[in-house]
């Protein structure tokens, strides 16, 4: 079912020359002006379409961004708080026994800027870690801390 | 340019004008001067004279709303056939699977053609050939449409389609080439 004929470059110009000037059949022009003029003439339907579908936009990325804000802002820092606060849970050894490797691990899962008090108040030896995740001094342990 | 063209020209600047100015109406003497080539150059992308009078409508219709970015430095004829195109391009990607499924049906109806094609005549052959021509690049078709459907000179494409006459007359030599290796492979 194959053609063998070859084509010259002269013969696909001929055939495509054919095309020019080829009538138009009258039925496609006829109301052409009409219809061009009418559609002109009558208010933009995808203009309301675009006004809502850019308000739901707009909605709906307001939505996220106030999702964003209160999963960043509220539900992630008390997830890592309870966080650090399951640390001493799972190692549930006295306040007073604590190591100082340990103590220096739950000072990495502290807020950085809290970070250098917390090591300075560390050099003093007497002061540990609470199981409420406070540094508070030895002898003060299973009291009301002071600060 | 003739006397005869420049005076066109001048009624089209007028009949713009008034446009911009809030006379809608004066907008249909445009229409009615370009609509059959619009249709014809649609025509030549959409090879369906609904879907080639539908487009070349919506391009009218573009070409109103934007008439604020005419600059009156070219004819309406060159501006308005830029954005023809460019509605010919955006209904040929949405046609694209219609072509695809109707792909088969026209090889065959081609390749009957072209068994026949000693005997063929000049509008059966230029049928023939047009099969092919959806299968070329949407600029190759470009310069096909406009060179040989509508006779333009390399310099009148050039000009439409933004590109310099070099590119024209290397996208139209490319273009032969690819047809004939189209029709002749089987």
């Amino acid at each position: 079912m194959s053609s063998k004929k070859k084509y010259s470059e002269k013969e696909i110009e001929q055939m495509l020359k054919a095309q020019s000037g080829q009538k138009v059949p009258d039925q496609y022009l006829r109301n052409f002006e009409h219809s061009v003029m009418t559609r002109l003439e009558m208010p933009d339907p995808s203009r309301p379409l675009l006004g809502i579908t850019a308000g739901a936009g707009i909605l709906v990325l307001a939505a996220l961004l106030g999702l964003a804000g209160f999963y960043c802002f509220l539900v992630l820092p008390k997830a890592q708080i309870q966080t650090a606060g399951t640390a001493p849970a799972e190692t549930p050894k006295p306040a007073d026994k604590l190591s100082l490797v340990e103590q220096l691990t739950l000072i990495e899962e502290v807020d950085v800027d809290a970070k250098d008090f917390l090591i300075e108040l560390m050099g003093q030896e007497n002061y540990v870690w609470t199981e409420f995740q406070i540094l508070q001094p030895v002898h003060t342990v299973n009291t009301a801390p002071k600060f | 340019m003739t006397s005869d063209s420049a005076v066109s020209q001048g009624e089209e600047y007028a009949a713009l004008k008034a446009v911009l100015a809030g006379d809608i109406d004066r907008y249909q003497l445009l229409v009615t001067r370009y609509k059959e080539r619009a249709v014809r150059i649609a025509y030549g992308f959409l090879r369906n004279y609904a879907d080639a009078s539908d487009a070349a409508q919506d391009a009218f219709i573009k070409a109103y709303k934007n008439i604020h970015r005419f600059k009156f430095e070219s004819s309406f004829y060159t501006w308005f056939y830029r954005i023809l195109l460019n509605v010919c391009k955006d209904t040929v990607k949405k046609k694209k699977w219609a072509v695809s499924i109707h792909d088969h049906e026209t090889r065959l109806k081609a390749e009957s053609i072209a068994e026949a094609s000693d005997a063929l005549t000049a509008s059966e052959q230029s049928d023939f050939i047009a099969n092919y021509i959806h299968k070329l690049s949407f600029k190759q078709q470009s310069v096909i449409v406009l060179s040989y459907f509508e006779g333009m000179t390399a310099q009148e494409v050039a000009g439409m389609m933004k590109i310099s006459e070099g590119t024209v007359k290397a996208t139209k030599f490319q273009s032969l080439k690819k047809l004939r290796m189209l029709m002749e492979k089987k």
